[in-house]
Order: structure tokens, then sequence, then C-alpha cells
């Protein structure tokens, strides 16, 4: 019993946890309905900052157990309750919902989201339920992090014989470990390492970004923008099916989506607490994946550069960047302490002449990694509806801005997989056969973050004054639930 | 280029819906609502035969595995490549809790090398390690297969896999165990 249910205590720490980090950024007001409504975002907020602190902790020789686990979620959630005390006086009373209204009198726009909602919870319910038995059968999942969480399971620390050991190298022991903590906190709970055990949870990570992508752009787009836009990419084969190979890819760029919607809110709205929540998420992919990384360097650089053009505080910037490369650095300093190198020569991917030898390889990687943007079998989509938001945003001038951050970021994070290939050691066409089908995930979730809030936006200017969104302040932060 | 394409296609649906509102009389802000909500209605239609393949899928995935025991399905991706997982498993019931082993894997007469690498053992030796965790591996060197002077002198314990003690300086090692031939293990001289 307790290897079946307790992993889900796990989850729901994490989701009290990220609602003390939520609380505290004051990104969430300290009303039942606003909490329950934010469980999303809190969820992956959880599994961001939790495992963060765990492995700064590993790194200074913290012992990884329950126990500090414990006192990581309860420091959280505690500063959220003391920070969000002082908010109590000016709170706001809670918004009529439109659905506790007579189900008769619901607009055709409430029917269609809750039909599609409905089919992301079948979908879930269903996904879950499939993998109560499922086994780690990819290899990556197996020889990478499932083996580090394995480790992290028996093992209270880094252990020599295993994370500096040569005779390990090839399980690219440089590579962050934010997926194998989190999937270690499940195997604890379970109080076995079981590999039938972690797939029904990851389930929860996708859940958890619909839900949360929907409850930050719900006052950018509306229920019947939002719903069916969100549940194209929960049912595309390329994210569900990722997730259950249980490869970091997807985990990553949900992260990485998030860090990307909330990074575009900052510029529209120029809200320090949508930067803080960037900073977190972005963090989080950088410490899941070295693609995420690289996709957070390229959200910030372009949010950066606008912010530069706009005349946005770039001392709040500055600040940001500062904490995402803090929140990182724990576990470059240990490895890069422990002598363990990555097997990408980065120093030599700005030398011309080394990326002139290796340029032949340019061609196939663009060409590879656009053969797979262009599996609609997989991605359903997301991609031929981004390019058309952003076009119209464009064209109409209607959230220009963030039409420009979602493009720029995503031919950056093309270019930032291309130039990977480019300097990769690694046989091309090997490399690419493993893993182009993979590295998409960030510019596809991009993707489908810039249709979501483009089309939002779109759709609330072509309502005109009547349904247009208050976007003058954004009503899903604090003020209202 | 088909990515190129399908964009133009989206690009032109967008622009065809906006011309047809305009025709039919919309004002320009209700024909970008148009042009907002039908792209995602034709989306949705086209994704609906993937829908229902999904949920076909996790069904069929659910019926594969529920039979599935902790060991078949720890064991999974190892048996799927033909690996003699029964072996490690007898291997790892040969071990106290905290030894140590190193493994020394065959190669086949028709092994293909990348960089250097046998692919067969290198992968057998990957999937060695994972199910004789958390049972650590020592010395165990990635590039190379065999065993060089010194190598494993640390281990509590040889695994031969799909090859023999015989191979190795009988000094090296004590107290070898036969599973099948060319499956075998043996104590470490210098064990603890």
């Amino acid at each position: 019993m307790r290897a079946e249910l307790a992993p889900f205590a796990v989850d729901l720490l994490l989701a009290l946890a990220g609602l003390g980090v939520l609380l505290a950024l004051r990104l969430v007001p300290r009303r039942a309905s606003a909490m329950a409504a934010a469980l999303g975002l809190a969820y992956l907020t959880g599994a961001a900052v939790v495992p963060m602190v765990l492995i700064a902790g590993l790194a200074i020789g913290i012992p990884l157990t329950l126990t500090t686990y414990a006192v990581v979620v309860l420091i959280c959630a505690g500063v959220g309750a003391m920070r969000s005390r002082s908010q109590e006086e000016g709170r706001t009373p809670a918004a009529q919902v439109r659905w506790t209204r007579r189900w008769r009198s619901w607009p055709a726009e409430l029917w269609i989201a809750g039909a599609c909602i409905a089919l992301l919870g079948l979908l879930v319910a269903v996904g879950m339920f499939s993998a109560l038995k499922m086994p780690l059968t990819g290899w990556d999942a197996w020889s990478i992090w499932a083996r580090k969480a394995q480790m992290l399971t028996v093992h209270d620390s880094l252990i020599e014989g295993f994370w500096t050991s040569p005779s390990y190298s090839w399980t690219h022991l440089d590579y962050p470990i934010q997926y194998p903590v989190w999937e270690a906190l499940h195997f604890r709970a379970a109080g076995v390492f079981d590999a039938q055990a972690l797939l029904r949870h990851v389930w929860l990570l996708l859940l958890a970004f619909v839900w949360a992508a929907a409850y930050l752009l719900r006052g950018q787009a509306r229920p019947l923008v939002w719903a069916p836009l969100l549940l194209l990419a929960a049912a595309a084969p390329g994210v569900w099916e990722q997730l259950l190979t249980g490869y970091a890819d997807v985990p990553m760029a949900i992260f990485a989506g998030l860090g990307a919607i909330s990074l575009a809110l900052w510029l529209s709205q120029e809200d320090g607490r949508l930067l803080a929540l960037a900073v977190v998420m972005l963090a989080a992919a950088a410490n899941t994946k070295n693609e995420g990384l690289m996709a957070a360097v390229a959200l910030l650089g372009v949010a950066g550069s606008i912010a530069v053009v706009r005349g946005l505080s770039l001392r709040r910037f500055a600040v940001a960047f500062a904490f995402v490369a803090t929140a990182i650095l724990p576990w470059r300093i240990w490895t890069a302490a422990h002598g363990l190198e990555g097997d990408m020569p980065v120093s030599k991917g700005i030398d011309p002449g080394y990326l002139l030898d290796r340029v032949d390889r340019v061609w196939p990687s663009v060409q590879t990694i656009g053969q797979e943007l262009a599996n609609q079998g997989r991605w359903l989509y997301l991609l031929p509806l981004a390019a058309l938001a952003v076009a119209a945003s464009l064209v109409s001038g209607v959230g220009r801005r963030i039409a420009g951050f979602y493009l720029a970021s995503f031919v950056l994070v093309w270019f930032g997989l291309v130039w990977s290939y480019w300097i990769s050691p690694n046989p091309l066409d090997w490399h690419l056969t493993l893993s182009a089908d993979r590295v998409i995930s960030v510019p596809m979730f991009i993707c489908l973050a810039a249709a979501v809030h483009l089309f939002g936006l779109l759709l609330s200017a072509a309502g005109g004054q009547r349904r247009r969104m208050r976007d003058s302040a954004h009503p899903s932060i604090a003020s209202s639930d | 280029m088909r990515l190129l394409g399908e964009v133009l296609v989206a690009l032109g649906i967008g622009a065809a819906v906006f011309v047809v509102a305009r025709r039919v009389g919309m004002g320009a802000q209700r024909a970008l609502g148009a042009v907002v909500l039908v792209p995602i209605a034709i989306a949705i239609v086209l994704a609906a035969p993937t829908f229902r393949d999904d949920l076909t899928s996790l069904r069929d995935q659910r019926r594969e595995y529920a039979p599935l025991s902790r060991y078949q399905a720890e064991v999974r991706p190892g048996s799927e490549m033909g690996f003699a997982v029964d072996f490690l498993a007898w291997v790892k019931a040969q071990f106290a809790p905290e030894d140590t082993f190193h493994i020394e894997v065959g190669r086949v007469p028709d092994e293909t090398d990348v960089a250097g690498v046998g692919v067969r053992q290198g992968a057998i030796m990957q999937w060695s390690l994972f199910q004789l965790a958390p049972h650590l591996a020592v010395e165990q060197s990635a590039k190379a297969r065999d065993l060089k002077p010194g190598e494993g002198h640390n281990a509590d314990w040889f695994v031969f896999y799909e090859s023999e003690p015989t191979e190795l300086p009988a000094l090296r090692f004590s107290d070898a165990m036969t599973y099948a031939p060319g499956f075998s293990i043996a104590r470490a001289r210098l064990a603890r």
C-alpha cells in the first residue's frame, strides 16, 4: 500500500511547497478558491523549487532524505503563509465564477471548453491507469535518469563510487539531476526503487502544465481558445508518448514553456512577480537538461533584448538573470570540482575554424529538425497554428511585442539546436536519429504558448470593448481568482 | 521543405477565412476573431482521430503491461534486447549488500564497433550495470571491455558474460561459479 500511495503524497507536498512559493511571490491570493485554481502551477513550482534546493544541498553535503525533503517543503509553505498574511487586509472579494451559474445559462463557449476539459480529464485518467504497471523501457530512461534516481534512492549523498567513477562515465554523470531527484523522491516515498511505479506520476506533470498554462493565460485568453489548444498539446503523441518513455525532454520543455509564458506576460505587463516565476521555471529547465539551459539563455536573451528596446526595468531583469545563474550553479560547481565534463565541446562552438571544418553538419541538422517539426501526426498542428497566430499578431498589431518574443525565441532555440549538432563530436546521422524527435520539445512548447497567448489576445481584440480582456492589470494574478 | 509548406497552408487558411468573413459582411475585428476560431476548429477536427488512437494505444499498453510481475517489468528492456537477464538476477542474488563487481563481456564475431567500442558489448555492459545496481561496478573501462592488468583489482566479484574465467590469470580470482556455459562469476582474490 505504501508503495502505491506514498509517492502521491510526494506530489501533494510538492504542490504545497509550490503554493507556498506562489503565495510568497504574491502570485496567488490566500483564498481557498484561488489557491485551488492555482494548484497546477503550484505543483510545477514545487517540482521546480524543491529539487533545486535539494540539489544545492547535495552539492554541499546535505543528505537527500525524506526528512530534508519535508523540511524544504515546510520552509516553502511557511514562508508563503507568512508572506501572504499581509495580503489579507487588502484582498478583493472573489469574482463570480461562470460555472457556478445554472448550467442552462452557460454560454456555448463554456460548453466547448467544458467538453475539452472533460476529454483532457479522460486522457489523463486513461493514461494514468495504463501507466500503473508500465515499466521504464526507454534507453535513456533506465540508462541515465532512473539509474541516477536509483542511486539517489539507495544513497543519501553523491557517492564517489558512482557519481565520480569513470566506470559510469558513459551515463553522462555531468547531466543536471533535477529529474532524477524528482524521481528519487517518489521512489524513497515508496520505500523501494520500482521501475513500474514512476510513469503514473509523469501524467501529473502534463496535467499540471495544462492547468498552469490555462491559469497563467486566463486573463489573456478565453476558454474557447485555451481549452482546445491545450487539449491538442496534451493529446499530441509527441508530448505524452515521450513522457511515457521516462526521458527528461518533455519535463524540461514543460518548465521552459511556462518560463516562456511568464516572460511574455512580464514583457506585456511589466509585473515583477511574473519575472520571478519565469526565473523559477527557467532555472528548473536548466537544471533538468543541458538543452534546458540553452532554452533558458535563449528566452532570457530575447526577453532582455526586448526589455532594452522597450525601456523596461533592466535592473529587475539583471537580478532575474542572476537568480537563474545562481540556481544552476551548485550542480555545475560540483561537477567542475569533481572533474566531470560533458561530451559537447562548448568552448569550440565559437571557434570559427572548428565550425568551418564541420559546416557540412548544418544543413542536415536544419533539415532533420524541420522534418520533425513538420510531423503533424506527432504534434497536432501546433506549429502551423502558432505561425498563423504570430503572423496575425504582427499584421494586425495586436500583441505584436509578444509575437516578436515568441518568434525570436523559437528561431533562437532552433538555432541553438542546430549549433549543438554542429559542434557535437558524435556521428551526425546517429546523433540526429537518436535525438531530433525529442529535442524539438522546447520549440513545440514555445509554439503552444504562442498559439494560446496570441490567439487569446486576437480574439479579445476581435470582441471589441465589451469583451476586451482586462490586460492593463493582469487579472489572473493575486487580485482576483 | 514540408514545414514551410505547412506554415504557408496555415497562413493561407487564415487569409482565406479573413477574406470570406469580410465578404459575408463581418467587420474587420470580427473577421479577426474568425481567423482565430476557424483554424482552431479545423485543427481539432483533424486531430480527432489521433485522440481516439491515443486512447486505444493507452488501452493496449495497459493490456500488455498489466500481467507483468515486478521482476519482469524491471528487466523488460534487457529481455527485449535479448540479454541474459536471468543470469544477471542470479548474479545479484550471490552478492552481499555492499559487494562491488567488475564485468567482462565477450565479443561476438560480428560485433559492430563505433568509436572503438563494440555496440553490443557496450549495450550489454550498460544494461548489466543497471540490473546489478545498486551494486557498483569498479574500474570498468567504458572504452575497452577487455580486462586490463590491474583493472577490476578492487572489485569483490568478476562477472563473466559470454566470456570465460579461463581468459584471465587464475591468480586473480577464486571460487568460480558457473550459471551456464559462458556465464559465470568468480570471487576476487583481494575481495574484502
